[in-house]
């Protein structure tokens, strides 16, 4: 053997592979290798994601090449046809369908009906839902198969894919980590992505990469054993089944209740789905849980959920769904105990079929351009007795002394002064001024912090159909119908983070709507014209309470000067330990002689004066006015007494002074 | 030969230093101003800010009372006068966190007003 030509080979080897190494390296064409693939030309095309432990036994695996794994599915196989309509199923693994064979999972049932839109297509639903409990995970799915032209999009989502904290747990998420920064940066995720781990030079060479390269690989060589015998999962004939005795435990994602933080959740999320999805229409389905009878099912459904994190969860879910105009089917009770088979969220056959008819019958509304839910009928006042917000009595009336004369009763103590607002000459004088200047009698601001420009702050009542419940407070439709476009309006002067004196700053006036050097409050009054500005300020005052006085007066004065009837109102907490700012902002009201909304009176009486533990923010529950339950909670009380108080302005401001 | 090498060393230092330049002490004081409102420090703040524009300087710092405030990549320029007042333009922004959101406040949106007055240099506006 010539040595000399042996090492000329073993050389030019060497400099081959370094140079395959670099170009693969800098071309890193993962995506490109998983769009090579003997499925649905040699093979046919996989049912379901692949997933699994058993390659050997099931022709599948985990792999997280998400571009091959979707096109191992017969939705890529041949173009969409003219007469289909394309249904995709995103979810976790009860969609996915863990024990259940393809045609028994969502997408299997809701093709066995034979379904055909309005217009003659007939439905073919694929499923894309995949075993893991993140909405981060289906939302980079379904950014990966929106090119397959869908018509509809089912997303069936549950309280543990929310959590902030499981977003990215999800493997298949941690292995794609430059879709889910691309995710991040288009959307404005709060996720903290800089905790996935970006491949680095040596990891993204051949050899870095050589198990991702031999999972393809492996996908490939599985292919027709699948083909010929339609497995990729075991049937285990005996498994255990879920939980029905469950432990005592209260808490959920270490979190005690009573009640769950909007932020704790990833409703971000779930909204950049929506946006993906574009003008794609989406079916949110919160899917059926097992709702156990068994021990300590008095504190828990089930495995995962104690009752009131649950409870907490479809409020917010079902809110936040109708404010966005979302098509939403809330089936958590859908399918009885004895249909789940080794966990909570896991279904038998003829637990999925139930869930698929209801679906279908959605489905088959949407399809034909209908809401997904038939509109309830108006809501009926019933006679259910509320617990009326008390009206303090007056201790002591003393005579006022400011300018202008204030006409409404005077009380030593800003606390005794009733919730709801009495109207003044003064009052009526603004408003008259502020018609003869142009302002919209039918529009009025919110002007505050957080809690006013939350969604949760009356937006619900411009919303169709609606989403709220009068109850005995009927009479209030008329004044909602004639502020119509007020209540889910965003206010330029009512965001996160403000307090009295960012209302003044220029340099926090959004540049997109406002004028250079204009504050937020004078920018809010020229867009909107309003003649009723609902003005609550306070809680992020308490760092320098001494300077709010100062700076609510600039912001009343110019409010009056513009000829809109400004209507104060107190704060629910104490932050300040002294309750100085709430008596700051009675005073001034009496002083400028204005309508006052003592929203920190309706809430006394509820559990914990209507404060979560963070004792700033409101307990949360649904506008159902007529609901004891509900009612025990600060929100809808603070929903229903804005409601009153415009409704007296409105009616007070009327009559001529 | 070896003097002439010198000089053109000499020149070429000087032009080199002239380029370099320096922040004006108009810039100087913006940047002090825009630390003291995002650092919460009014008794610093008033000693940066005309007596006439003391009361909105306090209402500007008050109104990142609730957000903790940062400031980032702050760099300001001198970037003419008008009427005796310096002009102050500065890039970077002021990043606000509130219940862990974050927002950004663009600087290079404002110019700055700066006047010396007793040797100070003090700010009293931006448009």
């Amino acid at each position: 053997m010539d040595t000399r030509f042996l090492r000329n080979v073993l050389i030019k080897a060497a400099v081959i592979f370094v140079l395959l190494n670099l170009a693969f390296t800098l071309c890193y064409p993962l995506d490109e290798l998983g769009r090579v693939s003997i499925y649905n030309s040699i093979v046919r095309g996989r049912d379901r994601l692949p997933f699994g432990e058993n390659p050997q036994e099931t022709y599948t695996f985990s792999l997280y090449n998400l571009e091959a794994m979707l096109q191992s599915l017969a939705l890529d196989g041949d173009p969409k046809a003219a007469n289909e309509y394309r249904v995709l199923v995103l979810g976790d693994s009860s969609i996915w369908g863990t024990l259940l064979r393809p045609e028994e999972t969502l997408a299997g049932r809701i093709n066995a009906t034979g379904l055909t839109s309005c217009d003659g297509r007939f439905v073919r639903a694929y499923n894309l839902g995949y075993p893991t409990l993140s909405l981060t995970k289906d939302v980079m799915i379904l950014a990966a198969a929106r090119r397959y032209q869908p018509d509809l999009i089912v997303w069936a989502v549950t309280l543990q894919s929310f959590p902030k904290n499981v977003q990215l747990e999800s493997p298949l998420v941690q292995n794609n980590p430059q879709r889910i920064s691309a995710l991040v940066a288009d959307h404005g995720l709060d996720l903290p992505v800089e905790t996935l781990v970006e491949p680095n030079f040596w990891q993204r060479t051949l050899i870095g990469q050589r198990r991702p390269l031999a999972d393809w690989l492996r996908l490939q060589l599985y292919g027709p054993m699948w083909s010929a015998t339609g497995i990729d999962q075991l049937y285990p004939p005996d498994y255990e089944p879920a939980q029905r005795d469950l432990d005592e435990d209260p808490t959920f994602n270490d979190w005690s209740g009573p009640e769950l933080g909007f932020e704790e959740l990833s409703f971000d999320v779930l909204s950049a789905g929506f946006e993906i999805a574009g003008e794609i229409p989406v079916l949110l389905v919160n899917e059926p849980i097992l709702i156990s009878s068994g021990q300590n099912s008095d504190v828990r459904y089930n495995f995962y959920y104690p009752r009131w994190a649950y409870d907490s969860y479809r409020a917010m879910l079902a809110e936040t769904a109708g404010l966005n105009g979302w098509s939403y089917l809330d089936l958590w009770d859908l399918v009885g105990a004895d249909q789940f088979t080794n966990s909570a969220i896991h279904l038998t056959p003829q637990g999925v079929s139930v869930m698929a008819e209801e679906i279908s019958a959605a489905l088959n509304r949407l399809a034909c351009g209908e809401p997904a839910v038939p509109p309830a009928p108006t809501p009926v006042p019933t006679a259910t007795s509320l617990p009326v917000a008390p009206t303090p009595t007056p201790r002591v009336e003393t005579v006022p002394t400011q300018t202008p004369t204030p006409t409404q009763p005077v009380y030593t103590d800003w606390r005794d002064y009733p919730i709801l607002p009495t109207v003044s000459d003064t009052a009526r004088e603004i408003y008259q001024r502020g018609l003869a200047m142009g302002n919209n009698p039918a529009a009025f601001s919110k002007v505050g912090d957080c809690e006013t420009g939350s969604d949760w702050f009356l937006r619900t009542f411009d919303v169709q159909p609606p989403l709220y419940r009068l109850g005995e407070y009927d009479h209030l439709q008329e004044m909602i119908l004639y502020f119509d476009g007020s209540f889910s309006r965003r206010s330029v002067v009512a965001k996160n983070g403000f307090n009295a004196a960012t209302a003044l700053s220029p340099i926090w006036a959004d540049p997109a709507v406002c004028l250079s050097g204009e504050t937020p409050l004078a920018c809010e009054y020229r867009i909107h014209k309003p003649a009723i500005a609902l003005i609550a300020f306070g809680t992020n005052d308490t760092k320098n309470p001494d300077r709010f006085e100062g700076d609510l007066r600039k912001i009343i004065e110019i409010t009056i000067e513009a000829g809109i009837v400004p209507v104060l109102s107190t704060k629910a907490d104490n932050l300040e330990g002294d309750h100085s700012i709430n008596e700051t902002i009675v005073r001034l009201a009496v002083e400028y002689d204005i309508p006052l909304w003592n929203f920190w009176a309706a809430i006394q009486d509820l559990p914990d004066a209507g404060l979560r533990t963070d004792k700033m923010h409101l307990t949360w529950a649904q506008n159902y006015f007529d609901d004891p339950v509900t009612m025990e909670k600060a929100w809808p009380w603070r929903n229903l007494t804005a409601l009153q108080t415009l409704d007296i302005v409105w009616r007070g401001l009327q009559s001529t002074p | 030969m070896k003097n002439k090498g010198i000089a053109a060393m000499i020149l070429l230092g000087l032009v080199l230093a002239a380029c370099t330049g320096g922040t004006s002490p108009a810039a100087t004081a913006v940047e002090q101003y825009l630390g003291a409102l995002v650092g919460q420090q009014p008794e610093t703040l008033t000693t940066l800010v005309c007596s006439g524009w003391e009361s909105q300087a306090l209402l500007e710092m008050d109104a990142f009372g609730a957000v903790a405030p940062e400031l980032q990549d702050l760099d300001c320029e001198e970037t003419g006068t008008e009427d005796g007042t310096s002009l102050v333009v500065c890039a970077g922004r002021i990043v606000t966190t509130y219940n862990n959101e974050k927002s950004e406040l663009e600087l290079s949106d404002w110019t700055y007003e700066v006047i010396q007055q007793g040797g100070n240099w003090l700010v009293c506006g931006y448009h």
